[in-house]
């Protein structure tokens, strides 16, 4: 990347970090930017864990056992959270882009996250039963 | 002869509670590098709005402080300014203690709180902002229902005063962006029944700075001092744009139809 293309990458953040005075909407466009990012970062993650298989199966599974061990189930958790988010809000603003609910933007922002939460809450759940084990 | 004697008025004496202090940002691109923030004391009076600070730095404490006025009551939108990091009329916006004034942002600044409005008008003047007609009306006034009006007149309450500009992110981070002001003028002209320009103006807002950039934030809608809803009117067009390009898709004109490919 060029100097000037990074500088002007780097400018537009820049902008978007200016919190004073913002609204909803501005949060919720930053957290899914920024919610985004971190599931690219997850995908390369997943690449990788993919690439083991030709290492062999013995570095698969045993990369396989590092991640379902009970000190990743927070990272698991937030995974979930921030994929919810992200399909949660990109959902409500499709509804939105197709001209429904634009007036009641923020209403329909709030109902997505509860149901975001409800989801977040059942799935963390389902994770922590499977890595804890079934007391 | 009766000599007239001038009583003069009570010089109030100043008390500190009487004063307000606020910070504003001072800069001159031609003879300074960057900018600073300079305070200054002024006496505050009851309903006193930002635009009287500036008035009484001005010509009472001679500060040569650049900043534009005109009407004083919110409709001809030049007044545009950051109160405390929020797009805001001076004219209209309740002065505080401690403010922090600053010139809108997402513009380059001419000098102090005067931003340059050239990348608006630049905008605007390729939208044809004016009535397309086919022909001249008949009669005057013109026979136009509220009804059919009604869903124009909300875009066309719009001063252009350019919060809306200052307050979004996308054009903040790309300035090809046609952004809320202009796309809420092409909106009520789209919306008006005797325009018949509704066509051209889609076209040339479907292209990739278009209505397609807008990602719903609604940050022009929140700063918005007349209730214009920019962000409805960049939805509305957005639909409008739909139709026109799956019209085009179906009847194979897609030759004309702008894309990132460099069509125009």
């Amino acid at each position: 990347m060029a100097t000037s293309e990074l500088r002007s990458l780097l400018a537009s953040i820049s902008q978007w970090l200016k919190f004073r005075g913002k609204h909803a909407g501005y949060w919720a466009f930053l957290f899914q930017r920024g919610s985004g990012v971190v599931l690219v970062a997850y995908l390369y993650l997943h690449l990788y864990e993919l690439r083991l298989l030709l290492v062999g199966s013995v570095a698969y599974e045993g990369f396989l056992r590092l991640v379902l061990s009970p000190i990743f189930l927070p990272f698991d958790m937030l995974l979930f959270a921030v994929g919810i988010y992200h399909g949660a809000n990109g959902l409500k603003t499709a509804i939105n882009e197709f001209g429904y609910g634009i007036n009641h933007s923020k209403s329909l922002l709030v109902l997505m996250l509860i149901i975001g939460v409800i989801v977040w809450a059942y799935a963390s759940y389902a994770v922590a039963e499977f890595s804890l084990g079934t007391p | 002869m009766t000599m007239l004697q001038h009583t003069p008025e009570p010089v109030e004496k100043e008390n500190a509670k009487d004063k307000i202090t606020v910070k504003i940002f001072r800069f001159n691109p031609r003879t300074e590098t960057t900018p600073n923030y300079v305070t200054y004391r002024v006496p505050i009076k009851k309903l006193m709005r930002i635009m009287d600070i500036f008035e009484h730095l001005v010509e009472v404490q001679g500060v040569d402080l650049a900043y534009r006025s005109s009407c004083g009551m919110m409709s001809c939108g030049s007044c545009g300014i950051l109160a405390n990091g929020v797009p805001k009329l001076a004219c209209v916006e309740p002065a505080e203690e401690g403010m922090v004034i600053e010139p809108l942002a997402n513009f380059p600044v001419i000098r102090d709180l005067v931003v340059d409005r050239s990348l608006y008008d630049e905008k605007i003047s390729t939208l044809l902002p004016f009535l397309i007609r086919e022909d001249s009306h008949l009669e005057f006034p013109e026979f136009v229902r509220h009804s059919q009006m009604k869903s124009r007149n909300t875009f066309a309450q719009c001063i252009s005063c350019l919060l809306c500009m200052s307050a979004c992110p996308i054009v903040a981070s790309d300035s090809d962006f046609i952004g809320p002001a202009a796309l809420t003028r092409v909106a009520s002209l789209v919306q008006d029944v005797r325009d018949r320009g509704m066509e051209t103006r889609i076209l040339k807002v479907s292209g990739p700075d278009g209505v397609s950039r807008c990602h719903f934030i609604g940050e022009c809608s929140e700063v918005c001092p007349v209730d214009a809803k920019p962000s409805l009117a960049i939805q509305i067009l957005r639909r409008k744009s739909t139709r026109s390009l799956l019209r085009r898709v179906l009847t194979l004109r897609t030759q004309n139809y702008p894309s990132r490919l460099g069509t125009s």
